[in-house]
């Protein structure tokens, strides 16, 4: 199964034109993966956007969670209490880098949020190639302040598998973006490649 | 239909005073030498060419921090994302000539705009920057750097307008291309309909390359062929050798046939002081034609001492010291100018008496007036610079002043008027140098420029030795490859762009090739000059050449005529 997906998908619960947050109907424990790319196909286009951030906690903040003591590993404790697993919640915030409109791929801002309660689904690899070919789609990520090295270097790495063949020049294509974004400043990009490379 | 241009890049910024500067595209690299366009607002192309390469950083932390050396994935990837991103390469480019549609060209005036599409120039625009009048003659200067396939000529009429020089180390291909340079003139005379219009050359031939043969140093046999066996009717030769062979006649040097102003010009090498030289006229002035063999004489004959002394003053034992005395000399000088004559009149080409000068100058001059160009040989006196440049200043003063006096007394009808002559000197700088410009004979020629028909062409190692406002007269340059700053900056001094110029001659291959600029040319080129091949054709008119061109030449002038 691929991950994120979960069964369920999460769906959106906070929107943004610049960052939205989708939720799982409970907590999972393979969620999608930091830099992944993922697209609400609701309304009129196709958003797409880069996984930022994963966090699993309680749904009401009010009653934290107590952790059991004992020698039980997470799975057997969620076995023995099936109760509590309802009560959690994954949450996963996305950063938008582009649109999908017809045959179209823009690295823009979409023109509006993505619906509320939209499904929230990985990008499949034909659209992780049509968007991110020519590297224009960090301009949206480096802006962002949710955005940090090691999504950027994580987007680059995912993105570069979905090119298969072509994944060594995908990779200098898109660090020749980077590095004009980043002006060429060395340590940032040092260290995103440096991710890139690991 | 024009094909495309190779596209190399963009306008990012410059100045039409030196240079505009061109951010290459990825994977472009371009030469020094190398020409480029650029659109212009308003119509028409921007020629320029390319000065200077440079490695830039568009932001400095690239450079500040480079990737690492080796081979590691990080360092192979971070190198290979900053090129063209972080740093980038650009090039310099000297802003020349405006190209209009119509083929018309103009000195740049205006400049493209800022990230103007920047393409290498392609034979199509090169032919219509160098066009020349194809009912004129032309020399072939050879294929610019980068262009094989297409070549450059410089119209022969405009060349020698003014004067014009070779400059280079030894060893570059100067009397090749010299060689090749006259070898087309005198071709291109041949071809005159009248003899006013003939161009001749009066060539010191130091080296012994002009005459019959050249000494080679290329591939295949030691020599070509050189004027006299290429133009046998058209070139007289003339040696002072007598040992030397192919010639037309031998020069042989009267000692009062010499005059002080001739020895003049020898105070540069050190072979006379000032004081000596002043001596001299003293004593051409007293003694008259007989000056030389006179005071070369052991002792000071009776009729020295009688016009040296007021009767019944003459001394007991009479001496050259006492004659220097009575002269007003300081007797150092004087024996310099003895010894120094002396040692002069030793030469075999030296006579005592009136040797044949007289008749050989006039015969010379008869020459060159008929239309035949005179290669003066010095063969084993070549390596005697004061042999070398006492004859070429004897011969040349002399020359001059017939020909200076025939344009005065033709007053103005281009009929009556000698057909024009080139006087070519090897080891310029000693002729005119900083000391010596204002006396020399070849100064005056380069000033006077056309005036009296008769212009320089000089062949030399050191032009920053020679006399600054000389060299700025000197019309059209071929420059091979010269070393010494002094040299190089002496050459491009007061050009437009001079320190890109500069950067191109210090580039230039230690052979065989060349930056030529000036008065001929529209703008500077880095050419690489033909080979002298055993079938050498520098060419005559460009019309001749059409008609018949020889086939290694037809291969050439093909893409450029259409």
């Amino acid at each position: 199964m691929t991950p994120g997906t979960g069964g369920d998908a999460p769906r959106v619960v906070e929107a943004g034109l610049r960052s939205f947050v989708c939720a799982y109907e409970r907590y999972v424990e393979d969620p999608f993966r930091l830099g992944q790319l993922v697209a609400v196909r609701e309304g009129p286009w196709s958003i797409l956007g880069c996984v930022v951030d994963t966090e699993s906690g309680p749904e009401d903040p009010g009653r934290p969670l107590q952790a059991p003591g004992g020698s039980l590993t997470a799975a057997e404790v969620f076995a023995e209490n099936p109760h509590i697993r309802p009560l959690l919640r994954t949450r996963v915030t996305v950063v938008a880098c582009g649109y999908i409109e017809g045959e179209g791929a823009f690295a823009l801002l979409p023109p509006a949020p993505p619906p509320l309660l939209a499904r929230v689904e990985s990008a499949t690899p034909a659209e992780t190639m049509h968007a991110t070919s020519d590297g224009a789609f960090l301009a949206l990520l480096v802006a962002s302040a949710l955005c940090d090295d090691a999504v950027l270097a994580a987007v680059l790495r995912g993105a570069a598998t979905a090119h298969g063949a072509a994944a060594g020049e995908f990779t200098v294509r898109a660090g020749k973006e980077l590095a004009r974004l980043l002006k060429a400043e060395p340590a940032r990009l040092s260290s995103i490649l440096r991710g890139v490379t690991a | 239909m024009t094909a495309e241009r190779e596209r190399m890049g963009s306008v990012v910024g410059g100045s039409l005073t030196k240079s505009i500067e061109v951010r290459l595209e990825p994977g472009k690299s371009a030469g020094l030498g190398e020409y480029l366009v650029s659109p212009l607002p308003e119509g028409g192309d921007l020629l320029g060419m390319v000065t200077d390469v440079l490695l830039k950083s568009a932001e400095a932390g690239a450079t500040s921090w480079p990737p690492g050396a080796d081979d590691g994935p990080l360092a192979a990837l971070l190198r290979e994302v900053l090129l063209d991103t972080g740093v980038y390469t650009a090039v310099e480019v000297n802003p020349y000539l405006e190209v209009e549609a119509d083929g018309a060209t103009a000195r740049a005036r205006r400049l493209p705009r800022h990230f103007a599409r920047v393409t290498r120039a392609d034979q199509e625009i090169l032919n219509r920057a160098f066009a020349v009048d194809e009912e004129r003659g032309a020399v072939r200067v050879g294929t610019p750097l980068g262009m094989d396939d297409v070549t450059v000529f410089v119209d022969i009429e405009k060349l020698f307008e003014r004067s014009a020089g070779v400059f280079g180390k030894s060893g570059t291909g100067k009397s090749v291309a010299t060689m090749q340079i006259l070898d087309a003139m005198v071709a291109n005379s041949r071809a005159a309909r009248v003899n006013g219009e003939r161009t001749v050359a009066l060539i010191f031939d130091m080296h012994n390359d002009y005459g019959w043969d050249m000494k080679f140093q290329g591939e295949g046999a030691r020599a070509r062929k050189s004027l006299k066996q290429r133009h046998g009717s058209d070139v007289a030769v003339y040696s002072l050798d007598p040992d030397v062979l192919n010639t037309d006649a031998r020069l042989v040097v009267g000692t009062q046939d010499i005059t002080p102003e001739d020895l003049d010009v020898l105070q540069s090498i050190g072979a006379f002081t000032g004081p000596a030289i002043e001596a001299a006229h003293e004593c051409h002035s007293r003694f008259g034609r007989t000056w030389i063999d006179d005071i070369s004489a052991d002792d000071p004959s009776p009729a020295v001492i009688r016009k040296t002394f007021r009767e019944g003053d003459e001394p007991d034992d009479p001496n050259w010291t006492k004659v220097a005395q009575r002269l007003g000399f300081h007797s150092g000088s004087f024996e310099n100018l003895r010894r120094g004559l002396r040692r002069f009149t030793r030469r075999g080409f030296v006579q005592s008496g009136t040797g044949q000068f007289s008749g050989a100058l006039n015969h010379i001059v008869q020459t060159l007036k008929g239309g035949k160009s005179v290669v003066v040989q010095f063969g084993k006196f070549g390596s005697d610079l004061t042999a070398y440049m006492l004859v070429a200043n004897m011969l040349s003063r002399r020359i001059w002043e017939q020909y200076s006096e025939a344009v005065e007394k033709a007053q103005g009808r281009a009929q009556d008027e000698p057909n024009r002559l080139v006087i070519v000197i090897e080891e310029a700088h000693k002729f005119i140098d900083r000391s010596m410009a204002g006396q020399s004979i070849f100064g005056q020629i380069a000033r006077e420029l056309r005036k009296y028909n008769v212009t320089l062409f000089v062949i030399d190692q050191r032009p920053s030795q020679i006399d600054a406002e000389v060299l700025s007269q000197i019309g059209t340059k071929f420059c091979f490859q010269l070393d010494s700053e002094a040299d190089i900056e002496a050459l491009v001094g007061g050009m437009q762009g001079r320190s890109g110029l500069r950067s191109v001659i210090a580039s230039l291959e230690s052979r065989q090739q060349a930056l030529v600029f000036g008065h001929a040319l529209p703008m500077p080129v880095v050419v690489r000059p033909p080979d002298l091949t055993a079938n050498f054709e520098a060419g005559a008119s460009l019309r001749d050449r059409l008609g018949a061109p020889p086939a290694n030449v037809a291969a050439k002038l093909k893409p450029i005529f259409g």
